[in-house]
Formats: structure tokens, sequence, C-alpha cells
């Protein structure tokens, strides 16, 4: 593992060498933005939360393994912390929806659906967009992770410490519940 | 990414899993939606709005605030790792000057005893060695530990 990049990294780090870690921090501070903004939604927090998970790094990279990779490594620190910043703030990063919201809203059935005009549509654009800012917390960071950073579901399992399954059964619920309020707005 | 959602879903999900995965492979794609079943055509539209990049993304400032607090973090360590070493030396002198003061005679007692093991096994006097040595590893810490704290507190 010695050779591996991540590793080399995190040694050039360590070892103080000149811009490695302004490197370290400029190849890992969008997806730290996208995980803390998605928690706590306030740019403000979210800058000074970067800032704290990043501070983390430095001071704990020396027990960076290599076991994961860097990214992950430092999505979770960041991940941890937002965690805590909400947790302080007592504001719940799941609601409880049941199976039975998600038979009903399979049960609504489309009656038909054109793609290129709804894309052209920028009320319903904003309207999607207002939807998945309701989300809470957790289901956000999730779709956004998986579609926006595009991270395949074990590595955010890495970065939540979610089992994998649990991370696509919220996926699965949060578009469902995105698909059913799609239908209902333009019902 | 045609996997099963989890195992702990419902089977009855199942396809509605399958038209969110495809939708999102399909968007990626940029291919037409024409064959698309109406619930992939709307997954589409939720997989693009949320490939869109967030409302706000990373100021262009703060690679530089974060490097400025590990360097004002870095000299704060490197005060606190001085000091200590100021005390610990001390401390460490302190500490020699009373066991010396109280244990004199036993030091002593153990000096000639080396000594006395070592010339009755080797016929070599043994006690200028381990001076040396003793002398050798304070030297050792004088002259690379010391200056590389010293130079942190100087920072």
């Amino acid at each position: 593992m010695t050779n591996h990049p991540d590793r080399v990294i995190a040694d050039a780090v360590l070892a103080g060498e000149r811009g490695a870690f302004e490197g370290l921090v400029a190849s890992h501070q969008r997806l730290c933005w996208h995980i803390i903004y998605r928690m706590v939604r306030s740019p403000e927090d979210t800058r000074d939360l970067c800032q704290e998970t990043f501070l983390r790094v430095f001071r704990s990279l020396h027990q960076f393994r290599g076991e994961q990779g860097l990214k992950s490594w430092i999505g979770r620190i960041a991940y941890t912390v937002a965690l805590r910043h909400l947790e302080s703030r007592r504001v719940p990063i799941v609601d409880s929806s049941s199976e039975a919201d998600e038979e009903s809203a399979l049960a609504a059935y489309p009656s038909d659906f054109d793609l290129e005009k709804a894309c052209a549509d920028e009320e319903l654009a904003r309207y999607l967009h207002e939807e998945i800012e309701r989300l809470p917390p957790l289901l956000r960071t999730l779709l956004t992770l998986y579609h926006l950073d595009d991270l395949p579901v074990p590595v955010i399992a890495e970065i939540t410490g979610l089992p994998a399954g649990t991370i696509k059964s919220y996926l699965f619920r949060a578009r469902l519940r995105l698909r059913h309020r799609l239908e209902r707005h333009q019902r | 990414m045609t996997h099963r959602a989890d195992p702990d879903l419902s089977e009855r999900f199942e396809p509605e899993w399958q038209a969110q995965e495809e939708a999102r492979v399909r968007e990626r794609s940029v291919g037409t939606s024409e064959q698309d079943s109406i619930e992939v055509k709307q997954y589409r539209l939720i997989a693009r709005e949320l490939g869109k990049p967030l409302d706000i993304e990373v100021p262009q400032s703060l690679t530089r605030l974060i490097c400025a607090a590990a360097e004002t973090e870095t000299r704060r360590q490197g005060r606190l790792l001085g000091l200590f070493d100021v005390y610990a030396l001390a401390g460490l002198v302190f500490l020699s000057g009373v066991g010396l003061a109280w244990y004199s005679k036993p030091v002593t007692d153990a000096l000639i005893e080396v000594e006395r093991l070592s010339m009755a096994l080797t016929s070599q006097p043994a006690v200028p060695w381990v001076l040396a040595l003793m002398a050798c590893l304070a030297l050792v810490l004088v002259t690379t530990a010391m200056p590389r704290r010293w130079s942190a507190l100087q920072q």
C-alpha cells in the first residue's frame, strides 16, 4: 500500500511538503462541501464545518492507514462533523415514512409525461428543486452523493457508515417520493 | 447498476427501483426518451435535476482559509511542544540533580560492580564505554531534537 496514490499524498502532507496539504484540500473540498451543505443547508455553517473537517483531517492524518480511499476517509469525517452539528441542534436527519406511504405513492398511476417539455418547463424544475430541498438531510445528501458526485453505493456506505442495503432503500424512497410529488403537481 | 434495491425492501418495489436505475443510466447516456416508459421519463427528469450543481458551490477562498487555519494550528502546536521540551528538560535536570545527591553511592557502587564483572569476564574496563554511550545519547538529543523544537518555538 506504500505506493498507493492516496498514501503518497498522505505521506507528503505528514512530511510537511510545500503545497501538499493545499493539494489535498483542493482535491476533496467539493465532496466535503456537498456532504455538509446538503446536511446543514446554511452556507455559513457549511464553510465553518468544512474548515473544521479539514483541520481534523490535518490533525489525524497519521491515523490514515489506507485501507479505504482518502476520499471515503475524508468524506466520513465531513459526514460526522455535519451529523454532530445537526444533533446539537436537534434536527432529525430522516423522517419516519412507512411502507404504506410508498404503496400509496406507487398507486398513483401516471397518464402521460412529455420529458422534453417537462425539461423546458422552468416552473416545474423550480418545483422539483424545492421538493428536493424539503427532503430530510440524510436523503438529500445520499441523492447528491449518488447523482451529482456519482459515487457508488459502497463508497457512500463507507462515508456514512450505513449498510449498503439501507442506502439503497433510502435512495429508493427519496426518488419515489419525488416522483409522487411530481405526479401530484402535474395533475 | 441494476442491482436489487435491498433485501429488506419488498419485492413489490423492485420494478420501481429498476425504473429509477434505468432512468439514471439513460440520463447519462443522453439518449432520447422515445422508448422510455412514463416512470422512466419522470425519473429521468428527477435524475437530471439531481445531477445539476448545487445552488451554492464551494467558495473560491475556501482552500486559502483552510490552509491558513492549518498553518496557525501548526505554529500553535510547535509553541506548545517547545514549551513542553523546556519543562521536560528542566525537570530532567532537576531530577538528575536530586537523584545524584540521594543515590550517588548506589550509582557509584553499580558502576564499580559493572567494572568488576567486565574485568572478570573480558579483562577489559566497561565503565568508560557506558559513560560514552550515555554521552552520545545526550549529544544526539541536544543536537537533533532540541533545535527542531526551538525553531518551532521561534516561528
